[in-house]
């Protein structure tokens, strides 16, 4: 219905096919050219670097840092083992872009992971898969990495030209605190899942204290096609600073709730267009943006914004790794909090005391304030925990954690009077689905 | 290079992380998590400071110094993020201080006091968390962990071994033992220290006195040969707990846990409270005065010839040279020190008391070799320098009778039967003869013939790797106490010098009594005249005098099971007619040897001074006046002296005393002869039968030790009977009974059986851990194996 909008073009480009997962289907849309080429020309490693430098991609998993760049970092020519992971923990709340990358173009992955390796001379790459990918994804991916060693793409002497890549599939134990990237080499590791400080960044000193380079699922999966056309076919689709396609996870109070690739800089209007609109016609009251871990913006202010890395900055958020959580005017936003802080609160790792200790006391504070026992006090200290978290921690599961509890208080402050207010509100309204007991003897 | 800290310009160089740059200019950074002998966790964030333009608090303690960067610790920025992790710190902490051991010298305390706020915001419940019992030694009250981690990186890099871990994720997150066990580690205790909080306690102190109560006096540990460094908190006159005190040369910051609760028996049932004599065959307690009188008046009546005198390796300084003048000078040559040593072959050959390398210097060692060494129990400081060795990459070879664990890895370990030691040693030398064939370094040495003999060609690849490890620059040959049991144990001194010549290594014997240099300095053995100079052999040895049946037997500072002689020694005592005791402990079944005991003073009470292995003086205070009416071994030897010596007639002081020692002996060397010229290899066991070996418990080692009760906790006292399956198998034992009798001469026990594979064949392994064992008979002999 949206012919002016470019959908489903990299990541999601086997979805119109009828076995989208197949090593054929790809192959017949031109998959593994590629990478046959980079083989067998012995292609610059330089270049390669180059080209992702000039298409501008930015890393998909959130940070939004620029691939080329990263790749850059590590020294391609000295004779150190170098490593690349593949970062397929996808747990951020909201998300499931990767999934469906693993579950239906699993060899774009394996190809993009194929040529990272060699652009940066890594013998061994990993992909690590959230546990509980365990199921369909896994076995997908599993299948295709079985199909693309068959075909003597990785292995031993690909392709008879003397090049060794080993590409191991690793699944986790469901710790979402494993997405972070230095967490994720401490569990290849065999180790407990803990982020490591930096620096030394993993580039240095990595994946069993070698150099090495994290990237996420989409932003291997998009390599080879921008490498097949050029970094001028992936500039000409988003804006100046945030060129290229972007897997939106849309969720929430629409209609056609789902994964959507389109071109960055798309209004966000069309993205809720192309979900199908709000669901029972209700108004937009509120939008993450970018998974759980961004902070919360008024679906006003969305409705005018842009889908791109600048703009959503300029509304003041982030655009994460692209899961957007879009919520209609009958929604509690202190439950949501509620539901964000819990998360965050049982999944901190533990290891760092602001995040260890705050993400706790914000949840418990929230979970009074749900209660109807908080007062004024309470909502000045919680007011006051995100910033005792935010940038002094080791990773940034506390930034993650602090954001949104801030922002719902920023743009939703009222609500959360409400419930302290409740003197002077219809308390059965406030606490219709509360079963307090000392408020029942109050009624009573 | 330099920086700026709060304005002031700092040095560094490469590769210095802030908080060191601070540290070294008295710029102080609060800390939990940081401690400067373990790997960085920047964990607990309390070391955040400003890095100027940076908008983030940076913590000092895993950010690199960079060149020309300005950093501020107590800006506005700094201030903030402190004191938000104090807070944050603080939520789930107990704050139980007037309950606390760690009170009054926590550092989160401190902190607190620094940075925190009057009162907390937080309301809401507290985290708790169920403690384990992790063994005798730690108390453990997990609740007011603040998970800085360093107990857990001290285990893995420090200790060695990893027995604590983190558990769970987020606040649910617990330090604890993987599986509930106790923790295993010689030097656990050192976990009590570093522990910032009060979550790990050492468990004998546990609330029984407050911090600001104690008085600190320093110390050096009595336990074993390297002299730790220490310090004995001391409340109302009694030893309250001991912690390290830093000697960068020698303990660094760390102690055993045996120098840790050794301390626990000052006030054992055994100690002996007012001197004893026996009167008409009844011991009865007399005064001071009397026991003196007692003993001139009995002394005079015995010949001195028909005399001997024992002391403790682990007596100091000034008691062994006090002891030995006081006999000399009443004409007694028999003195010995010896008293655990089984064999006193080659005297005069090699007697290498010590270590001929500073015991700092072992960490640089690109190669050691350990000749039947429990180092890791028996010795934890020198055990944790090799494993800085390794860590480092050295080679670490191991020569033993039983597969002893270590807290480090080991490139080639041979097992061998005690009785075939000598024999794998002298391979060695064979394989050095060859190839050290062209080394002209050598002209001057030759090999003594009565080795040469014994080659009989080469066919274990294992030993020449280990031979060929030892020629790699900076190796070093380390020989265990357990030896000096062995009857071969001089040879295997001879042996272990021969080959530290061929390869140019350093040599060391790492006895376990603190002060063993001080005895030979201070002519504690017969070989030395009234004048300490070496006047060939003058008296007999403690065997020697233990065979001929003497009238006067003066034992000083010894339990009778220190003696290998034991057995022969209760005859010779029972027939004697006087025995005296010098002693802090005595049993009341040693008890009946003795005519009169003297109540002396333990280490803790008396001042003095030990020599370490490496030749270190080190001189301590008394840390609390004489328990009972003990006094200081110096002050009784003195008054005896006065007394019974001609030519005596001015009391002395402990510091002319200390002096006097300080000119005679300070500058004496060893008695090392090398002229092995005449040497021979005098084969004395190699008979085929079932041998009994093993050594001490590393918690039954001497007479404190084995009487300190959380110590014996740890050292579980059962009788433990180890031997590898082929050998129960060839002595038809039932392996399905856990209980065997082990029968040496007349003498039977009836133990547990262990089936352990790191026994060496034909040979049964009981590690000495209660007088039963003592009881059965000694190491190294005949023993039978038997079902029940």
């Amino acid at each position: 219905m949206n012919n002016n909008i470019r959908v489903n073009e990299l990541c999601y480009s086997t979805l119109s096919s009828k076995n989208p997962n197949s090593f054929d289907t790809y192959v017949s849309l031109g998959g593994y050219s590629t990478w046959k080429n980079i083989v067998t020309t012995s292609y610059d490693r330089k270049e390669i670097i180059e080209t992702i430098l000039k298409s501008g991609l930015r890393g998909r998993g959130g940070a939004g840092f620029p691939t080329g760049r990263k790749w850059s970092f590590i020294n391609q020519d000295s004779e150190d083992i170098k490593y690349l992971v593949c970062n397929a923990d996808e747990s951020e709340p909201g998300t499931c872009k990767d999934r469906d990358i693993l579950r239906y173009n699993p060899h774009a992955l394996i190809e993009g992971m194929l040529i990272a390796s060699y652009a940066i001379g890594a013998n061994t790459a990993y992909c690590y898969l959230r546990g509980e990918f365990m199921d369909d994804v896994y076995s997908s991916f599993k299948k295709a990495l079985a199909d693309a060693y068959e075909n003597k793409l990785i292995g031993n002497n690909i392709l008879k030209t003397n090049i060794n890549i080993e590409l191991h599939d690793l699944i986790g134990a469901g710790a979402y605190i494993v997405g972070e990237e230095t967490a994720m080499l401490e569990s290849i590791e065999g180790k407990k899942g803990f982020p490591r400080f930096k620096p030394p960044f993993p580039a240095v000193k990595g994946l069993f204290g070698s150099p090495t380079i994290i990237n996420n699922v989409e932003t291997l999966a998009s390599v080879p096609k921008i490498m097949e056309n050029g970094p001028e076919w992936f500039k000409s689709a988003g804006t100046k600073d945030s060129p290229g396609f972007k897997c939106f996870s849309v969720s929430g109070h629409v209609n056609k709730p789902g994964n959507y690739e389109i071109p960055l800089g798309t209004p966000f209007k069309k993205l809720l267009e192309l979900a199908g609109g709000m669901k029972d016609g209700k108004k937009i009251k509120a939008v993450i943006p970018g998974g759980s871990s961004v902070p919360v913006v008024p679906g006003k202010v969305m409705l005018e914004t842009n889908m791109d890395y600048e703009s959503i900055t300029q509304a003041g958020s982030l655009l994460g790794s692209g899961a957007v959580i879009i919520m209609d005017e009958d929604t509690n936003m202190v439950e949501v909090i509620h539901r964000i802080a819990r998360f965050y609160y049982s999944e901190s790792c533990g290891q760092c005391t602001p995040c260890r200790e705050g993400t706790g006391w914000m949840f418990k504070i929230i979970d009074k304030i749900l209660n109807g026992k908080a007062n004024l006090e309470d909502i000045k200290t919680l007011e006051s925990i995100p910033s005792m978290i935010s940038g002094s921690t080791i990773c940034a599961l506390g930034d993650a954690a602090a954001m949104p509890v801030e922002s719902f208080i920023k743009h939703y402050k009222n609500e959360f009077l409400r419930y302290i207010n409740h003197e002077n509100q219809n308390k059965e309204k406030i606490f219709s689905s509360n079963n307090n007991n000392e408020f029942v003897l109050q009624k009573k | 290079m330099k920086i700026k800290i709060n304005n002031k310009d700092c040095k560094f160089e490469k590769g210095d992380t802030l908080i060191q740059v601070a540290d070294r200019n008295g710029i102080h950074i609060p800390r939990f998590c940081y401690h400067d002998k373990l790997s960085i966790a920047a964990n607990c964030r309390m070391c955040l400071v400003e890095q100027v333009g940076i908008n983030k608090p940076q913590p000092a303690c895993s950010t690199p110094a960079i060149e020309n960067q300005e950093y501020f610790t107590k800006s506005e920025l700094a201030m903030t993020a402190q004191k938000n992790t104090m807070e944050l710190l603080l939520i789930n902490h107990p704050l139980d201080c007037p309950v606390c051991d760690q009170a009054g010298m926590c550092e989160l305390q401190d902190q607190a006091l620094m940075h925190g706020r009057v009162k907390s915001r937080y309301e809401q419940e507290k985290r708790v968390v169920i403690d384990h019992n992790i063994g005798p030694l730690i108390k453990t009250n997990m609740t007011r962990c603040i998970h800085c981690t360093r107990c857990v990186r001290y285990g893995e890099e420090i200790a060695g071994i990893k027995e604590f871990g983190v558990i769970g994720r987020g606040e649910s997150m617990e330090i604890r033992t993987y599986l509930t066990s106790a923790i295993n580690s010689p030097m656990s205790g050192n976990m009590i220290d570093i522990c910032p909080v009060g979550a790990l306690n050492a468990a004998p102190s546990h609330m029984k006195g407050r911090t600001w109560e104690l008085e600190e006096v320093k110390h050096i540990s009595s336990h074993d040969c390297v002299g730790s460094n220490m310090s004995l908190h001391i409340l109302d006159n009694n030893v309250f707990r001991v912690v390290p005190h830093e000697n960068k040369k020698i303990n660094e910051v760390w102690i055993s846990d045996r120098d840790r609760f050794s301390y626990e028996a000052i006030d054992h049932n055994d100690r002996v409270k007012k001197p004893i004599a026996k009167i008409n065959g009844r011991h009865t307690e007399v005064e001071w005065d009397q026991a003196f009188d007692i003993i001139k008046k009995r002394m005079s009546e015995i010949d001195a010839n028909k005399s001997a005198g024992f002391i403790s390796a682990n007596s100091t300084v000034e008691e062994q040279y006090l002891f030995q003048k006081w006999l000399r000078e009443n004409n007694i040559d028999n003195i010995d020190h010896r008293v655990s040593q089984s064999n006193f072959d080659h005297n005069d050959k090699d007697l290498m008391s010590k270590l001929d390398i500073p015991i700092k210097d072992i960490e640089n060692s690109k190669s050691i070799l350990l000749i039947d060494s429990n180092i890791t129990y028996d010795q934890p400081i020198l055990s944790h320098k090799i494993r800085k060795a390794f860590l480092k990459d050295a080679k670490i070879n191991s020569i033993h009778t039983y597969n002893y664990k270590y807290n480090f890895d080991t490139n080639n370990s041979l097992l061998v039967n005690p009785n075939f030691l000598s024999e794998t040693l002298i391979d060695i030398v064979e394989y050095l003869s060859v190839v050290t064939v062209n080394d002209k370094t050598l002209k001057n040495f030759n090999i003594p013939e009565g080795v040469k003999k014994n080659f009989k060609g080469l066919n274990n690849n294992s030993i020449i790797k280990i031979s060929n490890d030892l020629l790699i620059n900076n190796s070093l040959i380390l020989l265990g106490s357990n030896l000096i049991n062995h009857p071969e144990f001089q040879l295997f001194k001879v042996l272990t010098n021969i080959i530290s010549i061929l390869t140019k290594s350093h040599k060391g014997y790492i006895g376990e009594k603190s002060n063993e240099t001080g005895a030979w300095l201070t002519g504690c053995y017969p070989s030395k005249n009234k004048n300490l100079n070496l006047d060939g052999k003058i008296g007999l040895n403690v065997y020697e005098s233990i065979q001929e049946k003497l009238d006067l037997y003066i034992i000083y500072n010894l339990d009778l099971i220190d003696f290998y002689h034991y057995s022969e020694l209760q005859e010779s005592l029972d027939s004697a007619k006087l025995v005296i005791g010098f002693q802090s402990f005595v049993t009341e079944e040693d008890k009946h040897y003795y005519d009169i005991i003297l109540p002396l003073a333990t280490t803790y009470e008396s001042p003095g001074t030990f020599i370490n292995i490496e030749n270190e003086w080190q001189s301590f205070v008394q840390g609390c006046t004489p328990h009972y009416t003990s006094k200081e071994g110096w002050k009784i030897l003195t008054k005896l002296r006065l007394m019974q010596s001609t030519g005596v007639d001015k009391s002395l002081d402990y510091i002319d005393i200390l002096n006097e020692v300080d000119s005679v002996v300070r500058n004496d060397t060893l008695h090392v002869k090398n002229n092995l010229d005449d040497f021979d290899v005098k084969k004395i066991s190699s008979n085929k039968s079932l041998t009994r070996c093993g050594g001490k418990s590393s918690y039954y080692t001497d007479n404190i030790v084995r009487r300190a009760p959380s110590l014996n906790l740890v050292n579980s006292s059962t009788n433990l009977v180890s031997v590898n399956k082929k050998t129960l198998e060839q002595n038809n034992i039932d392996l399905s009974k856990n209980k065997v009798i082990v029968k040496q001469g007349q003498n039977t026990l009836l133990a547990e059986l262990v089936i352990d594979e790191n026994v060496s064949d034909d040979c049964v392994y009981i590690i000495n851990s209660n007088k039963e064992h003592y009881d059965l008979g000694k190491q190294y002999q005949t023993i039978r194996i038997e079902n029940v």
